[in-house]
């Protein structure tokens, strides 16, 4: 049954069978595996270092992040504050020109009030002077100039006196009578006449018009004044208006 | 029918003949060789590698595996050795559903050399590993006395190895040959089925016995290592 032969021709086939597997089965597939193995352990490794360097990184950008946070806040505190410095400067100015644009309103309607007030003064003086005239024409036959020169002799027979006629004496500019109107001649043929037989004999009277003179008549001497005008009751109306003015606005105002 | 492929003789010139469990042999050894060749020419130490190259993989790190669990050492210096005769008696056995086909391993001079190299590696990888003095004086274990049983005992697994190999094989193509003439339509195939699954597990069986054997040669010195630490 055995063949020695065979058996000593199998087992030198047997060992070189050995052989041969070893230098192309095992050798190789090991050397592979191996060679796969160190390259998953190096790429292991390598992820290894790139995820402790990935959490280096994320470290290092975690701290920036609260770093920025902390400089954010910090910034958005200064900022709030400097807003808080500027909002309250803005307030500041804003309630400056709000006062300046009030007081300029307030000149503005002060202004506007003297102009009303000087144009109401002069509609008044017109209205009254006409009415005047035309009351006085129609119950008196007169006119109003005529009763001016009236109470301007009443006044001068008033004002007779020694030392009237010496203060008008040493007059170096004469005697002048000033009148809001245009007086006729027999008008001042009356009160020059009314002039030398009570106040001064020999001086010249000097007839003029003046715009200064509201509504009225002035005799003007060394400094010395007689006369009547409206003026003093223009300015008595005047006085009122402005009493009515102030309250309506201070009315305003509140 | 023949009872062994070493009575089919092709040539022969005095003593020397060329039979077929050595021609047959020279075929595996080719078809093995060749075969690794083709694959392991183109290897890749890449993730991605080839489906021969990946089956290849896993039959080399199987029989790693088994011989790390058998031996508890590295795999590397006994992995020819052992897995040789695993592949080996494997596709031998394997081959048997080829035509005209005869199995080294169903010749007994074919189990004998294989149990003969097992006989001689045996002592070599324990003189390797503990010397010459320390591997034959595991003869002499307990006491001197055991020396002629240890020597049997050595003796008598080794042809204990042979004639199961050999058996197995040759009483699997019998039964063949046997059902084959009584029931020629339908047993034959189940029984080269059987056949296949006999073979795997001899050749497994094979490989595993002779492990067991290296490592427990191995494992003398082993022991007397740890009773020399432990002392």
């Amino acid at each position: 049954m055995i063949d020695w032969f065979t058996v000593c021709a199998q087992i030198v086939n047997f060992l070189i069978l050995v052989y041969l597997l070893k230098r192309f089965l095992y050798g190789p597939i090991i050397a592979a595996i191996d060679k796969r193995e160190e390259k998953i352990s190096a790429r292991i490794k390598e992820v290894e270092q790139k995820h402790l360097a990935a959490e280096e990184e994320i470290n290092l950008y975690r701290k920036k992040n609260e770093d920025f946070e902390r400089q954010r806040a910090e910034m958005s505190a200064q900022m709030k504050e400097e807003t808080g410095v500027q909002k309250n400067e803005l307030l500041e100015k804003a309630r400056q020109e709000i006062d300046d644009i009030k007081t300029r309103w307030n000149e503005s309607v002060m202004r506007e009030r003297d102009v009303f007030l000087r144009d109401l003064r002069r509609r008044v003086i017109d209205q009254v002077y006409a009415i005047t005239r035309e009351a006085l024409a129609d119950l008196a036959a007169t006119d109003i100039e005529q009763h001016i020169v009236n109470v301007l002799i009443k006044k001068i027979k008033e004002a007779n006196g020694e030392k009237v006629t010496q203060t008008l004496r040493n007059s170096p500019t004469g005697i002048t009578i000033a009148t809001s109107f245009e007086l006729p001649g027999e008008q001042r043929q009356t009160i020059s006449e009314a002039v030398r037989e009570f106040l001064v004999e020999n001086r010249d009277v000097k007839f003029i018009v003046s715009k200064d003179i509201i509504c009225g008549i002035e005799l003007k001497g060394n400094g010395y004044v007689i006369g009547w005008n409206l003026e003093g009751y223009l300015n008595s109306l005047e006085e009122d208006f402005n009493v009515a003015i102030e309250a309506g606005t201070g009315r305003a105002k509140c | 029918m023949e009872i062994s492929p070493d009575l089919i003789i092709f040539r022969q010139w005095g003593q020397v003949t060329l039979n077929a469990t050595i021609v047959f042999t020279w075929v595996i050894m080719i078809f093995l060789t060749i075969g690794s060749w083709i694959v392991t020419r183109k290897l890749s130490a890449e993730t991605k590698i080839s489906r021969w190259q990946n089956i290849l993989e896993i039959l080399v790190t199987w029989i790693q595996d088994q011989i790390q669990a058998i031996s508890h050492r590295e795999s590397y210096q006994y992995l020819p050795f052992v897995g040789t005769l695993f592949l080996f008696i494997a596709v031998s056995n394997l081959l048997t559903i080829v035509p005209w086909y005869q199995a080294p391993t169903g010749s007994l001079s074919t189990t004998v050399a294989l149990a003969v190299c097992v006989f001689i590696a045996t002592p070599l990888f324990g003189i390797m590993e503990g010397g010459l003095k320390g591997y034959f004086r595991s003869y002499i274990k307990p006491t001197f006395f055991m020396l002629p049983f240890n020597i049997i005992g050595e003796i008598s697994r080794t042809l204990a190895l042979a004639v199961r190999l050999f058996g197995n094989i040759m009483s699997g193509s019998m039964i063949a040959g046997i059902l084959l003439s009584v029931t020629p339509l339908f047993f034959p195939i189940i029984m080269q089925a059987l056949g296949l699954l006999t073979g795997l597990v001899q050749a497994y069986i094979f490989a595993v016995l002779a492990m067991v054997y290296i490592a427990s040669a191995m494992q003398v010195h082993k022991g007397k290592a740890i009773q020399e630490s432990e002392h």
